[in-house]
């Protein structure tokens, strides 16, 4: 048994005393009195603190030539913490003659997913755009849904200009798409595949919005934390070869338009610390005056949105703040608290983010420890976009779905992955035959059969009205990635997917097709 | 006249957990606990504040807020503008007039 006796008391004691120590740490850059503790050793000021996370941001435009570029970008803003603190890094960057550049906003309005009436949606956007404003006064905000993906041809936009008052002009379909839109989550089977859904659709809304714009950069409020949480997840739902492209300073998947992460390298103590020091007047605002900023009362007013009660205009419903990269939720109101729902509401990735939570706690090193290992995943690829001629080239390569790099398997290797889709064409084929029919495995496993059975590849081309025909028609499986597989196997209603996305997948499957059909005639890309 | 209250705040989320409320001012004496004798040098510590908001004022939800006796991982404590580890975490002893700040980190936002 431990024994304390009155000296082992005094040691104790002394031993609390030097943590309590930590309270007289000087900045470790100016020795300016500590305000915020990073690691171990690493305590700094709150001007310092203010000064790395703006040099972050700096290095960032450096890195990828950006400041020097006149094209407008855009900043992907929702309203929350880090979406804030980005947009102030951002309007502290334009005032610095050589980073002053054009920048707009961005916001996609998410709420009708999460049964938001669209007088919510309206006053929700209302309140984003004050928050902008009030951030960095002179940006254009360009304001649209999530549902427009929907929209066949150009995406609606809303435009708010400085000038104007913060009244957006009423996006048009709102209602139109946004039935769908809900048919299509609620037949979703799992929160995760919900949450995957939903990341698929924004990115290629952002990635249409920006084609529209004629726009290529988009900057997106992806921190450390949340990445860290991110790699885990992907990891968890098989997206292994999409780390790079998830994880780096810059998604380049599309080459004419790149997501950048400005706050890979800033954690989300340091954000909250910024915001709290930089634009929070309620924890001490300490910002200067700048531009022409005439505070308003409403503006004050608004300052309390942003740290406060952001995510609960409604009582009672489930608000989901999206953007960042990832999915954001919290159970707004007081009804909305049963343990079922939340219970509904876990997914791969709100079970990782605890998790590593938790580890951090206790292992403070965590969160940058992945962080390194995924910079060490995406090593090869970072800073490099791919040359547009080698994305051309193996544009077959690529999934359909998310223009991520295919990471299944060639169709006559031995792998588990081709075992497991023979097996099911076997399945789906057996019960059409009799017992004592032969069945040509070879046949099967040369993939001539189709996921029905059927011998042609495609019933709907052998009777006209095959199970693939219409809205049952299976989507190419052999154009997806391996987790955007999963997700669509997830998803009840296929149909309901957006026409562009399908489009696209099936002009994929011709083109293929189109290619096997003249092989003999092409030359060898060695020749 | 010096404030006697402790001003506590919520943000990034918490404060749904508050009954929407961003802002506490808890006067010192809702610190004496009736089933035990006060303190005899009438000090109290954060972890004091934090059983007292546990007790008194949490409407709902206390994992979301509280993870044994401590703040859940992720939610970050700012004691007068300045981080709580620098502050003692817990431990620090609180003065009337001082403001104290929970942000939640957890779910983006």
């Amino acid at each position: 048994m431990c024994q304390v006796d009155e000296d082992g008391v005094d040691l104790l004691a002394a031993g609390d005393g030097s943590e309590k120590s930590l309270a007289d740490r000087v900045c470790v850059k100016c020795g300016e009195q500590a305000v915020i503790h990073l690691r171990d050793e690493d305590v700094k000021c709150g001007k310092c603190l203010v000064a790395s996370v703006n040099q972050k941001f700096r290095a960032v435009l450096t890195k990828f030539q950006l400041s020097r570029s006149k094209q407008t970008i855009l900043v992907a803003f929702s309203g929350g913490q880090v979406s804030c603190a980005l947009l102030e890094a951002v309007r502290e960057a334009t005032t610095i003659p050589n980073f002053s550049r054009l920048y707009s906003v961005l916001y996609i309005e998410e709420g009708i997913c999460d049964g938001l009436t669209e007088e919510a949606c309206q006053k929700k956007i209302r309140n984003i755009v004050g928050k902008c404003r009030y951030i960095f006064p002179e940006v254009p905000v360009l304001v649209s849904s999530l549902e427009m993906v929907f929209a066949e041809d150009s995406i609606p936009l809303s435009y708010i200009f400085p000038a104007n008052s913060t009244d957006t002009a009423p996006l048009t379909g709102l209602t139109e798409f946004g039935a769908r839109f809900k048919k299509l989550l609620a037949s979703t089977k799992s929160p995760t595949a919900r949450e995957e859904l939903r990341k698929l659709l924004r990115n290629n809304l952002f990635r249409r919005i920006g084609h529209q714009q004629g726009l290529k950069t988009l900057f997106v409020g992806d921190c450390a934390d949340r990445l860290a949480v991110q790699l885990i997840t992907d990891t968890a739902l098989g997206r292994g070869k999409h780390l790079p492209l998830e994880l780096g300073y810059a998604d380049t998947r599309d080459p004419d338009f790149t997501i950048v992460r400005p706050f890979k390298d800033v954690t989300m103590k340091e954000i909250l610390m910024y915001n709290s020091l930089r634009l929070n007047e309620n924890i001490g605002c300490k910002r200067a005056p700048h531009g022409n900023s005439t505070r308003s009362l409403s503006r004050v007013v608004l300052v309390l949105i942003v740290f406060g009660c952001e995510r609960a205009p409604l009582e009672g419903t489930m608000l989901i703040v999206l953007f960042d990269g990832v999915l954001s939720c919290f159970f707004g109101g007081s009804h909305a608290e049963e343990p079922s729902s939340a219970k509904k509401m876990n997914s791969v990735y709100s079970f990782t983010e605890t998790f590593i939570n938790s580890l951090q706690k206790d292992f403070t090193q965590t969160v940058t420890t992945l962080c390194r290992t995924g910079d060490k995943l995406c090593a090869t690829s970072t800073g490099q976009p791919p040359a547009k001629h080698s994305i051309e080239k193996s544009s077959g390569k690529l999934c359909s779905f998310c223009c991520g790099p295919m990471d299944t398997s060639e169709e006559d290797a031995c792998t588990a992955e081709n075992s497991i889709a023979l097996s099911l064409r076997l399945s789906a084929a057996l019960p059409n035959k009799t017992v004592k029919a032969s069945v040509d495995l070879e046949d099967f496993a040369s993939s001539k059969h189709s996921e029905c059975g059927s011998a042609n590849g495609d019933c709907a081309k052998a009777n006209g009205e095959g199970c693939c025909t219409s809205k049952e028609r299976k989507t190419p499986e052999k154009l997806l990635c391996y987790s955007c597989r999963w997700m669509l196997s997830e998803v009840g209603d296929q149909g309901l997917l957006p026409e562009r996305l399908m489009q696209v997948n099936s002009q994929q499957v011709r083109r293929a097709e189109m290619r096997t059909s003249i092989q003999n005639f092409l030359l060898d890309d060695d020749v | 006249m010096p404030p006697r209250d402790i001003r506590v705040e919520f943000a990034g989320g918490v404060e749904l957990l508050f009954d929407n409320q961003k802002q506490l001012d808890i006067p010192i004496s809702k610190f004496h606990d009736p089933s035990h004798p006060a303190k005899e040098n009438l000090t109290y510590t954060v972890r004091d504040l934090l059983q007292l908001l546990k007790d008194r004022y949490l409407k709902q939800r206390l994992e979301l807020f509280l993870q044994g006796d401590n703040v859940k991982p992720g939610i970050l404590v700012v004691i007068n503008d300045c981080d709580w580890e620098l502050m003692g975490g817990p431990d620090y002893e609180l003065e009337p007039g001082d403001r104290v700040v929970f942000i939640s980190t957890l779910h983006g936002g």
